[in-house]
């Protein structure tokens, strides 16, 4: 195999198996055909990631990302969040108002709530699910809180990752399990007011191409 | 990235595509060395195959049988609408916009 094969078969693997199935041969053909620049190269690899980002729904994408985002804030220093992380992902009254796990309390997560509805909405328009998608990515994302508080409840890890998870505060295991819970109801708001969000920019968009016409 | 403008209607891939397959069916190599020569923009094949996957998931490009390592795409009667459609809005928003520069 020569290398200009190898590197359109690497380069093919940034799309999904399904995809491959469907259009690889094609794709592969014309790599092995054209001269294989590193802009074209870019280009097959966005493409892959596109591809791969389209199979799945966007409360995946954003909940996964903020479960990476609340395991991190387990693993930086346990009392130097406060100072070291941006306002971003310091706690806020938006967020989870019956149980304070700060952690999870942050304003941030109310703009990836409404992003995941705004997102859901662009997706299937008129579907009515971004308010239930900003549900489901709030419970992936506070996932790690959910297991921590599991873990420390049947006594498998130091209690002492709840100090971490309340900072100025030990929220009991029992919290910190309901918390991601209690959060899908002000995630269902957020998820609803994205998809109320995308459909005013659609509006917005209609209005000005009718007056420019 | 080189594979498309930043404006006009040649920074949309699918509009292009769809432009190219309304002449006949082409498979992607051909529809990327068509707009090439004659819109003038160039498509790289991830941003082509993207906007393919997209047209077929639409129903605005069908593909036809496998010849060798290529498919043939063709432009569905609802591609060719929807493409009339966008077409005729662009050259009204052009004509507005050339008329009101006139006047200036």
């Amino acid at each position: 195999m020569s290398a200009r094969h190898l590197l359109a078969a690497l380069l093919l693997r940034c799309y999904p198996a399904a995809w491959r199935r469907e259009y690889g041969e094609e794709l592969g053909h014309i790599l092995e055909s054209r001269p294989l620049t590193v802009a074209i190269a870019a280009d097959v690899m966005v493409g892959g990631l596109r591809q791969r980002a389209r199979t799945l729904s966007p409360s995946t994408i954003l909940g996964v990302s903020s479960m990476l985002l609340v395991l991190s804030q387990f693993l930086v220093a346990p009392d130097g969040l406060g100072r070291y992380w941006p306002a971003a992902v310091r706690p806020s009254g938006m967020t989870f108002p019956t149980l304070k796990i700060t952690l999870l309390a942050s304003e941030l997560y109310v703009y990836i709530g409404i992003a995941c509805g705004y997102w859901t909405e662009s997706r299937s328009p008129g579907s009515r699910a971004a308010g239930h998608a900003a549900m489901r990515m709030a419970l992936i994302g506070g996932s790690p809180v959910l297991l921590a508080g599991l873990l420390i409840a049947a006594g498998l890890i130091d209690p002492g990752v709840a100090r971490v998870a309340g900072r100025g505060f030990e929220p009991s295991p029992v919290a910190m399990m309901l918390a991601p819970l209690a959060a899908t109801l002000p995630f269902w708001i957020w998820g609803t007011g994205g998809a109320y969000l995308r459909h005013w920019v659609n509006r917005r968009r209609e209005a000005r191409l009718q007056k420019l016409t | 990235m080189a594979r498309k403008p930043s404006s006009g209607p040649a920074s949309d891939p699918e509009l292009l595509i769809l432009a190219s397959l309304a002449d006949g069916p082409k498979h992607g190599y051909a529809i990327m060395a068509d707009v090439e020569q004659s819109i003038g923009a160039t498509l790289g094949p991830g941003t082509l195959y993207t906007a393919i996957t997209r047209l077929v998931d639409q129903k605005l490009v069908a593909p036809e049988p496998v010849t060798g390592r290529q498919r043939p795409y063709r432009i569905t009667p609802k591609g060719a609408e929807v493409l009339e459609d966008r077409l005729t809005a662009m050259r009204r928003v052009a004509a507005v916009g050339l008329r009101r520069l006139r006047t200036v």
